[in-house]
């Protein structure tokens, strides 16, 4: 089994839109002492984390067996949008200060899959702009998902109680959403 | 001993089996165990989950669930095992389901890990391995390390176990997709191998009871085919010295001794050993009164009229070292 490293512009790529959101060394956090491969499925290119010694185990598998995952999703990437692994959301969550915290019927409604309003955020920080991601926690610090910005943090304090704060962008509902 | 065809036909009737069930179950059991077995399948066995230790504890999910009104009991010989009454709440829902906190498991099936016990570090593998129970579980015994290797061939069902693996914060886990039978063609061998079979289901009666219809003596055959089949690729790829369980939920001699028994014959490297946990009743030596070897009396069975869940056969076997 030929296990495949993202080429260095890609990989660049990847860097750049996780630490440009997140802040400056995410990525690295992320990866930590793991090796990053990259499956291609349809068209899309997934990224996954692996341990170094799996290059050295795996190279010797072979045979009719298709590799669909291995390791850690680190995102998916098809050109154009990065998707980061749902998995990865947790320990990105130790890593970067771009969080909002919603209240317990808001989070709920979260892992339906549902967007968050303004009635349903306890806080807001470490982000700057329209459109940004950040991790969404509930009051007990459990992360539960990732949101995009519908508006522009400075904006916030101007809203009303039910206008749009963030959109989801996924959350861990989508397991069970998934496997129903 | 043979039995009327009245006796047959009253006890399918009554509960609603085909007769060579009942028939089947006659020769294994007698009249009065047979009656106990189809009274047994009438009731749902008790749920239960696996506390998912690469996220938490024991005490600590039961503490959580205890929260949300749900009473849990330790099963004894499992110490990440739980029976819980979740009273009307559906466990799928909860926040700490969807965080990986706990697996949705029957108590059988979470004891086939446990039955394997693979060392940390080590390669193993999980044949037929979707939804993803036991991948889960064996990662959670190797506590994430070391290449756990779970195929599977059926696309859709990948889609349950990738989601699974990820939910379950599983890290040290490869999924391939392919036929099973064709393993030896991997080219590695695992020390540990796990491979719960696809079979007849005979064992999950208390929870479908569409089982008691839906399969003939052909499909039983079928089954037993193919789980020699896998049981014999799976111990080609076995390294000298490594350790397999091989289980299914089935009831049927002719899904669990019977295949031991033939694979021992091809496979005389191949011993059963004692499992180390205290559960269920002895494997039987004499199915039908049919001879099997006498070591397959260290398997196990779980039986719904004599443990109270479903039907469960499991056997730990080493292949000995060249």
């Amino acid at each position: 089994m030929q296990l495949e490293n993202p080429d260095p512009s890609l990989w660049a790529d990847i860097v750049r839109r996780i630490d440009g959101n997140f802040g400056e060394g995410v990525t690295a956090g992320l990866v930590g002492e793991n090796l990053p491969v990259v499956l291609r499925t349809d068209g899309r290119l997934s990224v996954y984390l692996i341990p170094p010694s799996w290059p050295s185990l795996l190279g010797s598998v072979d045979g009719p067996f298709t590799v669909t995952s291995l390791g850690v999703h680190l995102c998916d990437w098809d050109g154009t949008t990065l998707r980061l692994g749902l998995p990865m959301i947790e320990h990105l969550s130790r890593l970067t200060e771009c969080k909002i915290t919603v209240s317990s019927r808001g989070a709920q409604a979260f892992t339906y899959g549902r967007s968050l309003i303004k009635e349903s955020i306890v806080s807001l920080k470490g982000a700057s702009r329209r459109g940004q991601l950040v991790v969404v926690l509930d009051e007990k610090n459990v992360c539960l998902g990732l949101a995009a910005l519908s508006v522009d943090p400075s904006r916030f304090d101007r809203l009303g109680r039910n206008d749009l704060v963030a959109r989801n962008v996924m959350d861990i509902g989508w397991y069970i959403r998934r496997s129903s | 001993m043979q039995y009327s065809r009245g006796l047959v036909s009253d006890l399918a009737r009554r509960y609603g089996y085909l007769d060579y069930m009942i028939e089947r179950y006659l020769a294994l059991w007698g009249e009065s165990e047979t009656v106990r077995f189809l009274d047994a399948c009438e009731h749902p066995v008790r749920p239960s989950l696996r506390v998912n230790t690469l996220k938490t504890s024991p005490g600590e999910l039961i503490s959580l669930l205890h929260e949300r009104g749900v009473r849990s009991e330790k099963v004894p010989w499992l110490e990440e095992g739980l029976w819980a009454d979740f009273n009307g709440l559906s466990p799928g829902a909860t926040i700490e389901h969807m965080r990986g906190l706990f697996y949705i498991q029957g108590v059988p099936s979470m004891t086939v890990a446990r039955v394997l016990a693979p060392r940390e570090g080590e390669i193993v593998l999980d044949i037929a391995s979707a939804p993803g129970g036991k991948t889960t579980h064996l990662a959670q015994l190797m506590r994430n390390t070391g290449l756990l290797l779970s195929i599977e061939f059926d696309r859709s069902r990948i889609v349950r176990l990738e989601s699974n693996i990820s939910r379950c914060g599983v890290t040290n886990c490869v999924v391939l997709r392919g036929d099973a039978k064709k393993i030896s063609e991997l080219g590695l061998r695992a020390r540990y191998i796990l491979l719960d079979a696809p079979c007849s289901g005979e064992g999950l009666l208390p929870i479908d009871p569409t089982r008691k219809t839906s399969k003939t003596m052909a499909d039983i055959r079928f089954c037993a085919t193919r789980e020699s089949e896998m049981l014999d690729s799976a111990l080609r790829v076995l390294e000298p010295g490594g350790h397999i369980v091989y289980s299914t939920c089935s009831v049927a001699p002719e899904e669990g001794e019977f295949v031991i028994d033939e694979a021992l014959k091809r496979h005389p490297e191949v011993k059963v050993q004692p499992i180390g946990l205290s559960f269920g009743s002895p494997a039987y030596t004499s199915p039908y009164g049919v001879p099997v070897d006498s070591s397959i009396s260290l398997a196990r069975r779980f039986l719904p009229h004599l443990h109270g869940t479903e039907g469960f056969f499991i056997c730990r076997m080493l292949k000995e070292a060249e």
